[in-house]
């Protein structure tokens, strides 16, 4: 999910829609392909749902991947989509969708953001683009997620950092990489021990 | 349910690789063509009860093996993946759609997980202190655990087993990996290189299937602890599932990030960077494009 703060709504409807647009779509062994397939039928058929269903809920599709006839017809494809103006409170907020489709919500403030981002049930990773350190610092510290980028599209951690996860995303205490796995996969002993002969204990 | 799984498919116990006589599962094909590729196992008790039973019997030589010892196999394990980096990344794309860029990209984060657990003689050190009383000293060690399941999903068909296998072998424990049914083919791939390591056999041990094999892992009272990658509401049962059995569970589950564009951010990165992270068909768990 994307959320347009104020102005950037604007620059970044037509920005994106026709970045997008411009994607080329097919079998991934093609190496001019930038972009595959969702996994089975089933999932493709969901997929569309639920671009449907964004649009019933108030979205706009400015750029839709439905009904594309891509590779021949053979596959599970679909194009790039983007719903503009989702409603913070539609379903799909709450829907992982598995699928090309980026929807975009707009909020009148930084904190508006971080209050839509903390209704989520989710709390994977969440990422800020902005040129203010003050308004990068805000988020990173307000957030309620395990990875956070700053100027970056997908914060997944490097292998010696833990990739964390928050809420929803992630039961349990230890994460997967790094000193985290190494924490899960050993088990403490603690060994205490006296060689004197002599008795040293005093009270 | 009489067909049996594809041939092609099997499982790793021991060391040797054994046709499934599992009951027949999905039917999997090649996404962006609609080729048929096979048939998954269904999975059943019978088979993870050999799989767990084979890295039950190999636990006690392997954490006996020096840890120094341990990471030469992971050493060699990087050179056998480097080596084959465009054979796994077309068999990823293959069967799971990805284009082969991100093949190649989640294997590379694949493999620095196998370099960081190449650290492990110093990552795996305790810490002690001498005269915590007079004459008395404390010192903790750390041990592996034994038998440790992991569970992972179709949208990372390596990088996600590579999350847990390095570390958990290169601390002294032996594993039983159950990738998804969605992806069989790359994950018995790497099995294959991991015993090209030389690595004793039973270390590592491949089981294929679905959920019957989920929950005979989950119950297996050898099965010390359980890594998991998938969808919230699995997640949450394999964790509670799990952990009512006694085990350490670890699960992480789905997504749905946000991004957030302040109206001073550079419109030109920020459009392309966003395009480009949006620009994974499965917009997985990693991904913020949902």
């Amino acid at each position: 999910v994307t959320v347009t703060v104020g102005e950037a709504r604007h620059w970044f409807r037509d920005a994106i829609s026709s970045t997008a647009a411009s994607i080329k779509v097919g079998d991934g062994l093609d190496r001019s392909t930038e972009m595959g397939p969702v996994i089975t039928h089933a999932s493709q058929e969901r997929v569309a749902s639920l671009i449907g269903q964004g649009a019933e809920q108030g979205a706009q599709p400015i750029l839709d991947g439905r009904g594309k006839n891509i590779n021949g017809g053979a596959g599970s494809f679909l194009g790039p989509t983007v719903l503009d103006g989702l409603p913070p409170t539609s379903p799909l907020m709450e829907t992982e969708i598995f699928g090309p489709v980026l929807s975009v919500v707009h909020a009148d403030s930084i904190e508006h953001a971080i209050a839509i981002i903390e209704r989520s049930a989710f709390g994977n990773a969440s990422s800020i683009f902005t040129s203010s350190g003050a308004s990068a610092r805000l988020l990173r510290n307000a957030v309620s997620t395990g990875n956070v980028g700053i100027n970056i599209g997908v914060p997944a951690p490097m292998a010696w950092f833990p990739f964390s996860g928050w809420k929803g995303s992630f039961f349990g205490v230890m994460h997967a990489q790094g000193r985290d796995a190494v924490e899960f996969f050993t088990d403490k002993k603690v060994i205490v021990e006296r060689w004197p002969k002599e008795w040293s204990r005093k009270f | 349910m009489t067909a049996i799984a594809s041939p092609s498919i099997h499982n790793l116990i021991g060391g040797k690789w054994i046709t499934s006589t599992s009951p027949a599962g999905i039917e999997l094909c090649n996404p962006a063509t609609g080729e048929p590729l096979g048939q998954s196992p269904a999975g059943f008790a019978a088979e993870v009860d050999a799989a767990v039973q084979a890295a039950h019997a190999a636990f006690s030589s392997w954490r006996a093996v020096p840890v120094a010892d341990r990471i030469q196999y992971l050493f060699r394990l990087k050179a056998l993946l480097e080596e084959h980096l465009e054979e796994l990344a077309r068999l990823i794309t293959i069967e799971n759609g990805k284009t082969l860029a991100e093949s190649k990209g989640e294997l590379r984060r694949g493999i620095e997980n196998v370099e960081v657990a190449c650290g492990m003689p110093v990552l795996m050190q305790g810490y002690s202190l001498e005269d915590v009383a007079p004459g008395i000293d404390e010192i903790m060690i750390r041990q592996p655990l034994g038998v440790c399941a992991l569970i992972t999903p179709f949208n990372f068909p390596l990088m996600i087993p590579l999350w847990f296998l390095p570390y958990a072998i290169a601390t002294g424990n032996t594993v039983v990996l159950k990738p998804s049914d969605r992806v069989p083919f790359s994950a018995a791939r790497l099995v294959e290189l991991i015993q090209e390591t030389g690595l004793p056999d039973g270390v590592v041990n491949l089981v294929n299937g679905g959920k019957p094999a989920v929950d005979a892992l989950l119950d297996h009272p050898l099965v010390r602890a359980v890594s998991f990658v998938g969808s919230t509401p699995v997640a949450r049962y394999v964790y509670s599932r799990g952990s009512a059995s006694g085990k350490r569970v670890q699960c992480q589950g789905g997504a749905k990030n946000h991004v957030v564009i302040l109206p001073d951010a550079d419109p030109e990165t920020t459009t392309r960077i966003i395009a480009d992270s949006a620009s994974d068909a499965q917009a997985s768990a990693v991904s913020q494009s949902a």
